[in-house]
């Protein structure tokens, strides 16, 4: 059975996994390689003191096991459902073992089976014993972090049924999105604490050990120890948690579907005379707000936008930096535009309602106000309340043309964006086992994220020249400058929105209908047909360009320029002697564009190709 | 074509291919005023591609589809409020409860508050969906879904009905009622047409009736006419033929 589990997986996820989520895979996949082969190469380091080696091997593992456990929730549902074998007459158990085993059949598995080689290499410095140990024990350890991340799966799946536990999704997201973009703020405060010369603090090693990902490290210097007591046991609880887990997962594979946690609506008899809008748009927007309170995917993109920018800007204070405070509502208003920017996804085939009554436009407008009124007043409450907390006089009308101009202009970018790229997902009653569960594509959320660092701009530009100039006048014209660009881009990009829906809103319901591009619409819209592989090399080329030109270009070339020529982390330009470090940034920056350049003409070619 | 006369539904030369399945191959089909029209045809005949296309959700690669004579592509506004459409298998807005997509609806369709108020009410009575006031359509059963669908479909009180599949997963004491219900509408000069795959409803309750299969219309015109002399079910095995599925196969099921 496991043979015909493992085939079946491979073969969905040839047909699942493609385009740009297979970029992401293998961009993922060789990112993760080289980590896992600096840890081995680390496990071989004879750096000093010597307990430095085997706590930074802890704290390796245990950032495997955040990022297996949380990988999860960020993930869309692996290609292999347990749903999907739900009335085989097998044994649980029996599915579980052979679901478990399919599932260390993949690229995340072997590039922590990579991970875990550093063990067996430690071991060796311990002596034979230990490393004859290590190879089992580094066996169940992978074990052990795939059957955390399937149980953290379900577990997160059945706290996204209710609203309180999808906006707790959408936060714990949000976390690994700050801790992956500035997580090196905080080694920042760990390298200047001079950890890395004396050795980590006694009680943080033996926490590191405590955590389940350690306890395979722990057996093995127990048995360097000699302590064949303490090896027993740290066995028997590895091999007892694994029980647990599978019994815990093997329950769950059976399991009724759709049990979600019911939200009441509520009993209205009338329909509301007075709404501040003509008819149907005031409808939209009624309909909008009380889909904003109760489904728990819109929870989910309320929380986690005001998280990400709350813990972004909160996170320099490690190093006791405020300067970032009052740009947290703009930061907030900046991720709710890219995460909205698959807006018509959210009620998938709905669309057919909007066509059928024809109100197009009263659609697109409600749903912009909507989003207003949902997102800002709290973007903007948190500026103020953060540039209040933060002390910085010379902040407010910064921050004020930033949170503007990101709320107005995100309000216009997220209807255009959502029209021109839409992206279909599950619709809400189909999303059984996760009903925060989207739609995989994010390229345009991607898009619109830079895309919504512009809006603010020229109001920043009108506050700087008021710096420059010294003129307050001048500087509070550029909060009006950011207002008025906000208003415009939100009635143009509007505008624009809502021709196009007209145009083409049966294609995009034919496109959420079918849950992909059909030939059909592809033909009428004259899209480029890129082959598979084509497809992933595009994706590949799009994100190492962009880590070459945003940190490891323009972020470096920023540090030099302000001076902070300490901050290395994983910032290659700050690690070379001048000029060396400026040779890189800017060949960083060359490369970059290289590579972005490479992925367009590969979408020319493409596209040439296609025409007759 | 004066709209005075014009047919309830008039489609002309209607064409859609996905990739290389073409899904409804040219077809011509005139739903006459004041009748109850049955769309018969095993699955995956076009039935419902036809339908999404006579209606204006889906664009066909050739051919037009009008409303009481007017197109549904250039005259759009007209042909959609005369119209009331169930699609099968599309979402509501799912987060409203049944009262609250009925006013939603109503006031979409620029309604009078005290009308759709009125006719929630009445609506939600005969589709018996007032023991569940407050639980949202994302959580309707398959048969409530159906039922929400039919009460949006009706609440405008459109001179033409477009139901694809309506009785499927309707617990019978509710499809008594909507038989009635539609039976009543026809009776005062409203036209219905419905696809099916259940031979008897249709039997019961067309008048006319058009049989689909691989993406044509085969046969098509007044109920006696179509069947005969045998019944709908008999002809209909007869047009579309037994296929391949044979009962002699599966010798080995139940010994």
């Amino acid at each position: 059975m496991v043979g015909d589990l493992i085939r079946l997986k491979l073969a969905l996820t040839r047909h699942t996994v493609t385009g740009s989520r297979a970029a992401w895979a293998w961009s993922g996949a060789t990112i993760g390689a080289v980590l896992a082969v600096a840890v081995v190469v680390l496990a071989a380091w004879p750096l000093r003191p010597a307990s430095i080696v085997p706590d930074l091997l802890a704290i390796a593992y245990l950032t495997w096991l955040i990022g297996w456990v949380v990988g999860p929730v960020w993930s869309p549902a692996p290609p292999l459902r347990p749903a999907h074998l739900a009335m085989l007459p097998l044994p649980r158990h029996r599915l579980a073992v052979g679901l478990l085993a399919a599932g260390f059949v993949g690229l995340t598995t072997a590039v922590t089976v990579l991970l875990f080689t550093s063990l067996v290499v430690y071991a060796a410095r311990l002596g034979v014993v230990p490393a004859l140990l290590a190879v089992p024990l580094a066996a169940l350890e992978v074990s052990l972090l795939v059957l955390l991340s399937r149980v953290a799966h379900v577990a997160f799946g059945r706290l996204a049924r209710a609203r309180a536990g999808a906006a707790l999704n959408g936060v714990l997201l949000a976390i690994v999105l700050v801790l992956s973009q500035s997580g090196w703020m905080l080694l920042v405060g760990v390298l200047s604490s001079g950890v890395l010369e004396q050795g980590l603090p006694n009680g943080f090693s033996s926490a590191l050990r405590w955590a389940p990902s350690g306890w395979a490290l722990a057996a093995v210097e127990a048995a360097a120890a000699g302590d064949l007591g303490r090896v027993v046991l740290v066995v028997a609880a590895m091999l007892a948690l694994a029980a647990v887990l599978l019994a815990l997962w093997g329950t769950s594979l059976g399991e009724a579907r759709g049990a979600r946690a019911v939200v009441r609506g509520s009993v209205e008899r009338r329909t509301p005379r007075i709404v501040p809008f003509d008819r149907p748009a005031g409808a939209i927007v009624l309909k909008e707000l009380r889909t904003w309170w109760r489904d728990p995917a819109r929870s989910a993109a309320l929380s986690a936008p005001v998280a990400w920018g709350v813990l972004t800007a909160v996170l320099p204070l490690t190093f006791g930096a405020v300067e970032l405070l009052p740009w947290a509502g703009a930061l907030i208003a900046v991720m709710a535009a890219s995460w909205m920017a698959n807006m018509y996804a959210f009620d998938g085939t709905g669309l057919w309602l909007t066509l059928q009554t024809g109100t197009e436009w009263a659609d697109v407008r409600a749903r912009q106000w909507a989003y207003l009124i949902v997102y800002g007043p709290i973007a903007l409450l948190v500026t103020i309340g953060f540039t209040l907390w933060s002390g910085l006089g010379w902040a407010w009308p910064w921050a004020l043309a930033a949170v503007t101009g990101a709320v107005g202009g995100g309000a216009g970018l997220v209807t255009y964006a959502s029209v021109t790229m839409p992206q279909p997902g599950p619709d809400a009653h189909e999303r059984v086992e996760n009903p925060a569960e989207g739609t995989e594509q994010i390229g345009s959320a991607f898009l619109v994220f830079f895309a919504a660092l512009v809006p603010p701009l020229p109001g920043l530009g009108v506050v700087y020249l008021g710096t420059v100039w010294d003129s307050i006048a001048l500087r509070w014209a550029g909060v009006l400058v950011s207002l008025l660009v906000g208003a415009l881009l939100a009635w143009g990009l509007g505008r624009l929105a809502a021709a196009r829906l007209v145009r083409t809103a049966p294609e995009m319901l034919l496109l959420m209908r079918s849950g992909r591009p059909t030939s059909s619409t592809e033909t009428s819209e004259g899209k480029p047909a890129l082959t598979g592989p084509d497809k992933t090399l595009e994706g590949v080329c799009w994100i190492l360009g962009i880590i070459a030109i945003v940190p490891q270009g323009l972020l470096t070339v920023l540090f030099k320029l302000t001076g902070n020529q300490d901050v290395r982390v994983w910032f290659l330009a700050m690690y070379l002697p001048e000029p060396w470090g400026w040779l890189t940034s800017i060949g960083m920056i060359l490369l970059g564009c290289y590579l972005m350049w490479f992925a367009f003409q590969l979408r020319r070619r493409a596209t040439a190709k296609a025409r007759p | 074509m004066n709209e005075a006369q014009a047919p309830a539904l008039s489609i002309r030369g209607l064409h859609k291919t996905f990739g290389r399945t073409v899904s409804v191959n040219r077809v011509d089909l005139e739903v006459p005023r004041g009748s109850f029209f049955g769309l018969v045809g095993p699955n995956g005949a076009g039935k419902t591609t036809l339908l999404s296309m006579a209606v204006g959700l889906l664009r066909p690669d050739a051919g037009t589809s009008a409303v009481l004579g007017a197109d549904v592509w250039r005259d759009g506004v007209w042909a959609k409020a005369h119209l009331g459409v169930l699609p099968d298998g599309l979402a509501m807005p799912e987060f409203l409860t049944g009262r609250e997509v009925l006013t939603f609806l109503g006031r979409l369709r620029g309604l009078e508050p005290a009308l759709v108020d009125a006719r929630a009410q009445e609506l939600l009575e005969v589709m018996d969906l007032l023991g569940s006031e407050r639980t949202l359509v994302v959580d309707y059963s398959a048969g409530m879904r159906k039922k929400i669908g039919l009460a949006t479909a009706l609440l405008h009180n459109p001179r033409v009905l477009v139901l694809d599949e309506p009785f499927e997963a309707v617990d019978p004491v509710s499809a008594l009622t909507l038989k009635r219900v539609l039976t009543r509408f026809v009776a005062q000069g409203g036209s219905v047409v419905l696809s099916s795959h259940v031979m008897a409803l249709v039997e019961q309750l067309c008048d006319t009736v058009a049989v689909m299969s691989d993406g044509a219309v085969i046969a098509s015109g007044p109920l006696a006419q179509v069947r005969g002399e045998s019944t709908l079910e008999e002809t209909f095995v007869a047009l579309v033929g037994a296929g391949t599925g044979t009962v002699e196969g599966l010798s080995w099921l139940g010994t």
